[in-house]
C-alpha cells in the first residue's frame, strides 16, 4: 500500500503560509517565485459537499477489501448518489452500518467487502435506509 | 407589490438534530433539557403524545420518563449550531437572501420565482437529504403571516410541509382556524385582552379596525394586523442589523458560594463576552454585571446584585473588560451576611456596541493597549482548543459548569466525539 507523504502547513504569527514548492535559492532569486500557489488540502478534495459531509469513525474489517480498516475516519456524504458498488452507511434495525451497495434478483442487499469471510451479508427492507454515501477515507500511521 | 416570503424552520429541531446520529431514537419520544438540565425544552412527538409539555421541570416527570422509556439528553449546543450552519447552507442554494431568525428558523426572499411551491418542497427534500433535518416553509406576503402559514403546514400532515398563502383566499380560508394566541408577536397578556372582546382568531384580529388595535395595545398590535392583512411591516433585512448589545449568562451546576467562586464564573463569561466582540470587531461602551439566587427557592436567603460601569475608553480587551467586571461585582456583592447566600445565576451584559474603528477618542485617552496580546490569545485559543488560555481568576475546578449530565457527544466538531459505524 503506498504512503503519500503530506507537508504540513508551515505556521507563523497564526497564519498559514503557502507551502513552497521550490527551494529558496541564496542567490539568484527563483524564476518560479511568481508561480505559488494554495497549500495542498486533501481535505477539501474528499469534500464535495461540506453541508452534507459528516465524519465518522470506523470499527471492523468488513470493508477491508475497499481499502476501509478498523479505526479509519471516513468522510459520508448524506448527498451521494446510491449507486450499486458503492460504499454506504446504512441504518438497520436502529444502528448504523457500512456495506457494499448490491442488487441480486431484484434484490437489494448490504454486502460487505472482505474476502476472509465471517461479515453477514444484509437484505435492504423496508425500515432499513441508506444513511450517506462514503466520499473518502483518512488514516494516520505510528510516527513515535 | 407583495414579494413573497418564505419561513422555514424545524419542528423539534433539537431532538432532530440527535437523531441524525443516533438510529434508535426514531420513533421513540425523546426530550432534550434546558441549560443546566432544569426543564424540557424540545420534545419529541412522542414525547408531546405522551403530555410532556414545554418548560416542564425534569424532577417532575422523573415517573413518566422511567415508565415510558423516554430518552433524555442535555442541550448540545455545540452539534445544534453545526447542524444549524449547515441547513442554512443548503437555504442558500435555494435563494440569494436568507435572514437567520433563531438557531432553527429562517426568513427567505422567494420573490421571482414562477413555481414557489415546488422550488420549496425541493428545497425542503435537499434539506432533509443533506443534514436529516425535516423543515416545513411557509409563504406569505408578510412575516407574520409566513409564521401563520408555516404554523399550519407543521400541525396538518395535508399540506406535505408546504404550504403557500400569497393567495389571500387561502388565507380566508385558514386563518379563522388559527387561535389568536398562536401567532406570532401576540402574547399571553394580549390574548387575555383579545379574548375579552370576542377577537379569538387570526381571522378576528386580521378584521379588527386598526384605530382599535392601537387603542387596546400598543403600536406592535396594529403592526400584526398590518401583517396579518398581507402589508408587510416587519421589513426583510438584507443586512444582518448591527448589534446593540449581548449578553452571555449561565446557570451554575452547583450554587456559587462565596466571592472567589462567583468571580470564576464572570471572569469565564466576560472572557466569552470580549471574544466575542474582537470577533465581531466591535468595542463596548457599556458594561452590566448581574448575579442572584434561585428565585424558585423562596424558603433559602434571597439576594440579587447587579451593577453597571461605563467602558472609559470603550474596550474589547479581556484584561480590561475582567477588571471592570472585578469593580462591578465587588460593588453589588451582599454588605453583610455574604456566606449566607448560595447563587444559581451569574452573567455579564454589554451594551454601546460600537465597530473599533468608529470608537471616540476620549479627552484624555490613554494609549490603547496593544492589541499585539488579544491577537495572540485569541489565535492561542483559536489553534489549540478553547480555554487553552484562560485568566487566573477564571479558576480551574470550575464547579460553577453547567450540569449536562445527558449530554450526547459533539458527533461533528471534536475528532474524540465521532459517531462510530460498525463495519
Amino acid at each position: 500500500m503506498p504512503v503519500h507523504l503530506v507537508e504540513a502547513p508551515i505556521i507563523s504569527q497564526g497564519q498559514t503560509v503557502p507551502l513552497l514548492l521550490t527551494r529558496a535559492s541564496a542567490g539568484f532569486p527563483s524564476p518560479a517565485g511568481d508561480d505559488l500557489e494554495g497549500e495542498i488540502d486533501p481535505i477539501s478534495w474528499v469534500v464535495r459537499h461540506p453541508a452534507s459531509t459528516f465524519w465518522w469513525r470506523v470499527e471492523g474489517d468488513c470493508l477491508w477489501d475497499v481499502g476501509i480498516r478498523d479505526g479509519d475516519i471516513i468522510a459520508v456524504d448524506r448527498a451521494g448518489k446510491r449507486r450499486l458498488g458503492r460504499a454506504v452507511l446504512a441504518v438497520v434495525e436502529g444502528s448504523v452500518t457500512a456495506k457494499i451497495l448490491c442488487k441480486r434478483d431484484g434484490k437489494y442487499f448490504l454486502a460487505p467487502a472482505n474476502s476472509s469471510g465471517g461479515f453477514p451479508e444484509i437484505e435492504l427492507t423496508e425500515d432499513s435506509e441508506i444513511w450517506g454515501v462514503i466520499a473518502g477515507v483518512v488514516r494516520r500511521y505510528d510516527l513515535e | 407589490m407583495m414579494k413573497p416570503i418564505a419561513i422555514s424552520d424545524s419542528a423539534n429541531f433539537y431532538v432532530s438534530a440527535e437523531r441524525i446520529f443516533d438510529p434508535s431514537l426514531k420513533g421513540v419520544p425523546v426530550i432534550v433539557l434546558s441549560n443546566n438540565d432544569g426543564c424540557a425544552v424540545a420534545r419529541s412527538d412522542e414525547a408531546k403524545a405522551l403530555g410532556i409539555k414545554m418548560g416542564e421541570p425534569l424532577h417532575l416527570i422523573r415517573d413518566k420518563i422511567a415508565a415510558h422509556g423516554v430518552r433524555v439528553f442535555s442541550s448540545n449546543y455545540t452539534l445544534y449550531g453545526d447542524i444549524s450552519r449547515r441547513v442554512v447552507a443548503v437555504y442558500e442554494d435555494y435563494t440569494p437572501n436568507v435572514e437567520i431568525y433563531s438557531i432553527d428558523e429562517c426568513f427567505l426572499d422567494f420573490s421571482g420565482l414562477r413555481d414557489r411551491v415546488g422550488h420549496a418542497r425541493t428545497m425542503r427534500r435537499d434539506v432533509l437529504l443533506r443534514t436529516g433535518v425535516p423543515v416545513r416553509v411557509g409563504i406569505a406576503p408578510s412575516k407574520t403571516l409566513a409564521k401563520c402559514a408555516n404554523d399550519i403546514a407543521k400541525k396538518n400532515p395535508i399540506f406535505k410541509g408546504v404550504l403557500d398563502m400569497m393567495d389571500p383566499k387561502l388565507a380566508d380560508w385558514l386563518l379563522p382556524l388559527v387561535p389568536v394566541g398562536d401567532i406570532w408577536g401576540i402574547g399571553r397578556k394580549t390574548k387575555a385582552k383579545l379574548d375579552g372582546i370576542g377577537i379569538t382568531t387570526a381571522a378576528d384580529l386580521r378584521d379588527m379596525p386598526l384605530r382599535q388595535a392601537r387603542a387596546m395595545g400598543t403600536v406592535v398590535l396594529e403592526r400584526v394586523v398590518l401583517e396579518l392583512q398581507g402589508e408587510p411591516c416587519i421589513a426583510f433585512d438584507d443586512i444582518a442589523p448591527q448589534r446593540k448589545g449581548m449578553a452571555v449568562t449561565r446557570s451554575a451546576g452547583i450554587p456559587m458560594q462565596g466571592f472567589d467562586t462567583l468571580f470564576q464564573a464572570i471572569t469565564a463569561h466576560t472572557t466569552r463576552a470580549a471574544e466575542k466582540l474582537r470577533q465581531h470587531g466591535l468595542v463596548a461602551g457599556t458594561m452590566t454585571v448581574f448575579f442572584h439566587t434561585n428565585r424558585h427557592r423562596p424558603d433559602r436567603p434571597q439576594y440579587a446584585g447587579s451593577r453597571t460601569t461605563r467602558l472609559i475608553p470603550m474596550s474589547n480587551d479581556t484584561l480590561q473588560l475582567v477588571a471592570a467586571a472585578k469593580r462591578c461585582a465587588l460593588a453589588a456583592w451582599p454588605k453583610v451576611g455574604a456566606e449566607r447566600y448560595a447563587f444559581a445565576k451569574a452573567g455579564v451584559m454589554l451594551d454601546d456596541l460600537l465597530p473599533v474603528e468608529d470608537r471616540p477618542k476620549t479627552l484624555f485617552d490613554a494609549p490603547p493597549r496593544d492589541p499585539a496580546l488579544m491577537i495572540a490569545l485569541d489565535a492561542v485559543n483559536r489553534r489549540f482548543g478553547k480555554k487553552t488560555m484562560i485568566l487566573g481568576s477564571e479558576g480551574v475546578s470550575q464547579s460553577w459548569q453547567m450540569r449536562v449530565e445527558h449530554r450526547s457527544p459533539r458527533y461533528t466538531t471534536r475528532l474524540s466525539d465521532l459517531p462510530v459505524v460498525r463495519g
